[in-house]
């Protein structure tokens, strides 16, 4: 039987940046390649702004990545990309040069991943010359939702509930609320085209049902973990006391790291004994006040309670002896998190999560079963949790007992097999003519 | 005096001057060419005099090196270009010695001679050699130095040309002893005007300000603006002279500033100008600021012409219904939007879209984009590029003129339909109501507010105009009284059905607004002027992403403008549409038609 070629498109490749959704793709992409049932195809993005290699073709964005056939790069001009309607201004990059990888492979199913750096002009594009293969769309954030990267967060400091011209205009003074208006259309139209959309969380499957996509077109599918990459790091520590702290992810201020240090100076003052490793990187890429804030906060601590650590940078093949070091894995996000990786990556090492009581943190751990909620963007709260949690006898036992099964890449398969083939014999083959 | 000798002069490749002791009897000629020769004789005594002679049409060698002959005597003229100092010497030997009185005479002798000429190819050569003979002839008088002390000065401070012959001066005038006889513009060919009898006199608080000293300064109107006509074309920018002459003798003059030609700017400064208005008085707009912007606007209007219509796609209908007409200035980046949008609606693959492109300049990005967007969502269309910027009804005009269907739809780039199934509709009631006009939908802001149901007048201004009003602007959608088909006294045209063959009965849109604005109802009651009713439709439903604020776009000067002519032209007909229709639309005509909105 001749296999199911399914294409996957990603926004990077997780060989030149390193990046969750990315990791999770690649993975992915590996996994099915062991099938007997499918193909797989990846074509992941790069581009100036995270690599120093031009396109090393003339007139031909696509190249092909180390010795697998079935991996390329496509080069895009970061400085083509219209970050408002998320799209490209060359046209051709869809007409031409697109257009002949998609009539050159004939992908029979087309899973998107991400489009940043593409656009979503590509999924219409698909659909125009693939008109009976099903299209597939893991949404990872709100970014077709939100010109604020897609948090949700709104500019006033204020968690978001719903976008309208009106408000999100009220976020962006400078763009007028017209603009987003055809920003919503525009993506909506190319969205359109998309089968079956997949959420990572239920928070966020909700939100995107909130914003248009029909409940039958969205179904509720978390990323799948291979098992085998990680060890199950269980070192106890010497006084048995469960007081180290451990934040892994990007130093910005979504991620609520400064809510963190306010936490720790607090317990500083009040003389609760623990201390944070912070790993995490780009702090550099931040705007300045963020950085300023950042300074001020770390050298009051440095010279006060002493209580953090800056770790710096890691690659994904560190965490495992990192989390070793810790017993309590925070995650203080400012903004929703769809379905934050390092949640799994916890969890997976056994370690009980302290987070954020919103959206997808707040659906991922459950308070008191196998980790613990504070008020989001609040440090008083967090810095009374951190206190109850290094504090209470057995309560790290106990949350620790209560760690459910990491989702596996496996199940992960099996359930996108059956989606895939739902919609490959499912569906009425689309009428519309094939592009000329 | 007298002269025995003969100069001659080419004055362009048509025209030559010649100088001495002419005898008008005698005929000149160029070679064997008779030449169409006037003669003025220095006075009545003499022998002397000029004659302009023109080579009869056909003739060669015109501006070329030539022999001159006139009864006994003869000259040698150089070619044109060399011609200078020749002119120089004709002028310094044979117009030199006369008085000044004479030599003006001259002067406007030559210039009337070939007035004709300034109208012809070759004028900008000859312009340049009347200036030459304009400043040899000319008497000058002193250049004034202006103190804040004199009783009387004058300034320039802008000349805007408005065609060939008519231009726009703005300019003060200090005459603190009430002795200013004569102010004179002189072209730099020549041609004299006088600048202050048809004048319009305004208050200058800075020119009040500087010669405050004086009595009566905070009474004087100081300004002045006038639409200045000549009896010749003038085509040079600089060498515009004022001449001042008081009741007392004394003379002066001032030099203007170089004259401003690029339409758009001086548009925006005659509405600019238009400031200058007294309160609850039309005098400015209607005896100055009106006829010069309409001679503007009657050339604009002349030199609409299309480049070229380009056809982008495959799927190009071959007997379109209905042709929609988008003008695009400057902005084409709601190109994509729109397109998106037709793209996934069957009654816009099966009708004719055609852009038209009011900024030919980027006609190739438009051309560019357009053609990889036709690809990707698999629409046609076509583009229509303008040979240059002609405005809102220019363009639309000259869309009609290339429409393919007969029935037109003039939409605007911003406009984009909440749904397929709009055109069919907006047809379908067109073709159901007899009698009818113009066609307008049902518009919506961004937010779902009502941004177009239909249009009426009201006084404006403390009621000394009528401007347009959209029936409930900004209520809800669904609100019950927009969501009825009704007869209304105007629609918008930035989605306007009509018959094509009704739109060239009617003349289209008028040329005679500004930038775009009240063409639409202008052209809405010339259709009721006809017996037509123009009609509201609740059914079909698109969204105009006007982001002009309303109070910023009645704050434009071309705005006030459009709304006083608009008036002008319509106030009666205005008056019977309002007592007919009534300001509230439920107490005009209900439709049998009536169809919900969604």
């Amino acid at each position: 039987m001749q296999k199911t070629k399914v294409l996957y498109v990603l926004h990077n490749h997780p060989a030149l940046f390193p990046g969750g959704a990315e990791a999770y793709a690649l993975e992915l992409y590996e996994t099915l390649r062991d099938s007997t049932e499918f193909e797989p195809l990846l074509v992941a993005r790069i581009g100036s702004n995270v690599s120093s290699s031009r396109a090393s073709h003339p007139g031909a964005p696509f190249s092909a990545v180390g010795d697998d056939p079935n991996q390329y790069f496509l080069y895009t001009q970061t400085d083509d990309f219209d970050f408002f309607t998320m799209t490209s201004r060359d046209k051709n990059l869809y007409t031409q040069y697109i257009a002949e990888f998609i009539r050159a492979h004939k992908p029979d199913i087309v899973h998107f991943q991400h489009t940043l750096f593409i656009g979503y002009d590509l999924v219409s594009a698909v659909r125009r010359m693939l008109p009976d293969a099903p299209i597939f769309y893991t949404l990872h954030e709100f970014i077709p939702i939100c010109h604020r990267d897609g948090q949700m967060f709104r500019t006033n400091g204020e968690l978001c509930t719903h976008a309208s011209p009106r408000r999100c205009n009220e976020c962006f003074p400078a763009i007028p609320p017209q603009d987003f208006f055809l920003r919503e259309r525009f993506i909506k139209l190319h969205l359109d085209n998309v089968d079956m959309f997949l959420a990572p969380s239920r928070f966020l499957l909700e939100r995107y049902v909130d914003w248009g996509i029909p409940r039958e077109r969205i179904r509720f599918e978390d990323y799948g973990r291979i098992r085998g990459n990680h060890s199950v790091a269980s070192v106890p520590p010497p006084d048995g006391a469960r007081n180290r702290i451990g934040f892994f992810g990007q130093l910005n201020y979504f991620k609520g790291v400064d809510v963190l240090l306010q936490a720790m100076a607090q317990l500083g003052d009040r003389e609760v004994d623990a201390h944070l490793w912070l790993h995490g990187a780009n702090l550099e890429l931040q705007p300045q006040y963020f950085r300023d804030d950042f300074g001020v906060l770390l050298d009051k601590i440095t010279d006060g309670p002493n209580n953090v650590t800056l770790a710096g940078k890691y690659v994904h093949d560190d965490l495992p002896r990192l989390m070793e070091e810790v017993d309590w894995v925070v995650v203080p996000s400012r903004w929703w998190e769809n379905s934050p990786l390092v949640i799994q990556e916890a969890f997976q090492h056994q370690r009980p999560v302290i987070c954020s009581d919103i959206g997808g943190m707040a659906e991922k751990v459950t308070d008191g079963v196998d980790g613990l909620h504070f008020r989001a963007g609040d440090p008083r709260s967090l810095a009374r949790v951190l206190e109850r949690a290094t504090t209470t006898p057995a309560l790290w036992e106990s949350l620790r007992a209560g760690i459910p099964d990491v989702y596996d890449m496996q199940s992960h398969v099996a359930s996108l097999r059956t989606l895939y083939r739902e919609q490959l014999e499912g569906r009425l083959p689309r009428s519309r003519e094939l592009a000329t | 005096m007298s002269s025995s000798g003969l100069h001659a002069v080419w004055l362009s490749n048509r025209a030559i001057l010649l100088a001495g002791g002419v005898d008008e009897r005698d005929p000149a000629t160029v070679g064997d060419t008779v030449l169409d020769a006037a003669t003025m004789a220095y006075d009545t005594n003499g022998t002397g005099g000029v004659v302009v002679g023109h080579l009869p049409p056909g003739a060669g060698g015109g501006g070329e090196p030539a022999v001159v002959t006139m009864g006994r005597l003869s000259a040698h003229a150089t070619e044109l270009e060399l011609g200078d100092s020749a002119l120089q010497a004709l002028i310094r030997n044979e117009l030199s010695g006369l008085d000044a009185a004479q030599r003006a005479r001259v002067l406007e002798f030559i210039l009337t001679s070939v007035a004709g000429d300034l109208r012809s190819p070759g004028a900008i050569t000859l312009a340049g050699r009347l200036a030459r003979v304009r400043d040899g002839l000319r008497e000058q008088l002193p250049r004034a130095v202006a103190t804040d002390d004199d009783p009387y000065a004058v300034d320039i401070e802008a000349i805007y040309a408005l065609d060939q012959e008519s231009f726009w001066i703005r300019g003060w005038i200090h005459d603190a002893d009430h002795t200013v006889a004569s102010l004179v513009a002189v072209s730099p060919e020549g041609a004299r005007a006088d600048l202050l009898s048809d004048a319009y006199r305004h208050e200058r608080l800075d020119i009040q300000e500087r010669y405050a000293a004086f009595v009566d300064a905070a009474d004087e109107r100081h300004g002045f603006l006038t639409l200045l006509s000549l009896a010749a074309p003038s085509h040079l920018a600089n060498g515009w002279i004022v001449e001042l002459r008081t009741s007392s003798g004394a003379v002066l003059e001032v030099e203007a500033p170089a004259v401003e030609r690029r339409v758009e700017r001086v548009r925006a400064h005659l509405l600019h100008d238009m400031a200058a208005e007294r309160p609850g008085s039309d005098a400015l707009v209607a005896g100055h600021v009106h006829p010069a912007l309409q001679r503007i606007q009657a050339r604009l209007e002349a030199a609409v012409k299309i480049e070229t219509v380009i056809e982008i796609g495959d799927r190009i209908p071959q007997a379109p219904e209905v042709t929609v007409i988008v003008p695009l200035y400057k902005r084409i980046d709601f190109v994509e939007h729109q397109l998106a949008h037709f793209a996934r609606d069957p009654e816009l693959a099966a009708a004719d879209i055609l852009y038209v492109l009011d900024s030919p300049e980027i006609a190739d990005n438009l051309l560019d984009s357009a053609h990889a967007l036709s690809v990707l969502h698999g629409v046609s269309l076509r583009i229509a590029v303008m040979t240059h910027n002609t405005g809102y009804s220019g363009a639309n005009n000259a869309g009609v003129s290339v429409a393919r269907g007969g029935r037109i739809v003039l939409l605007n780039s911003d406009v984009i339909p909440d749904r397929p199934g709009w055109l069919g509709k907006m047809s379908a009631f067109y073709d159901a109501t007899p009698g009818i006009g113009a066609l307008g939908p049902k518009l919506l802001y961004e937010d779902d507010s009502l941004q177009h149901a239909g249009m009426y007048f009201y006084r404006d201004n403390g009621g000394l105009v009528w401007a347009n009003h959209h029936y409930f602007k900004g209520m809800h959608r669904s609100f019950a009284a927009a969501n009825v088909a009704r007869a209304v006294p105007a629609v918008t045209a930035a989605c306007m059905m009509i018959d094509r063959d009704l739109y060239d009965q009617a003349g289209g849109l008028s040329h005679a607004y500004v930038q775009g604005g009240y063409e639409d109802s202008d052209l809405c009651l010339r259709l009721i002027e006809m017996g037509r009713e123009n009609w509201y439709m609740p059914g079909a439903e698109l969204y105009h992403l006007e982001a002009q604020s309303f109070t910023a776009e009645r704050r434009k000067p071309a705005a006030a403008y459009n709304v006083w002519l608009h008036t002008r032209t319509w106030n009666d007909r205005i008056e019977s549409v309002t007592r007919e229709y009534g300001r509230h639309p439920l107490a005009g005509k209900d439709s049998a038609l009536a169809e919900p909105s969604r």
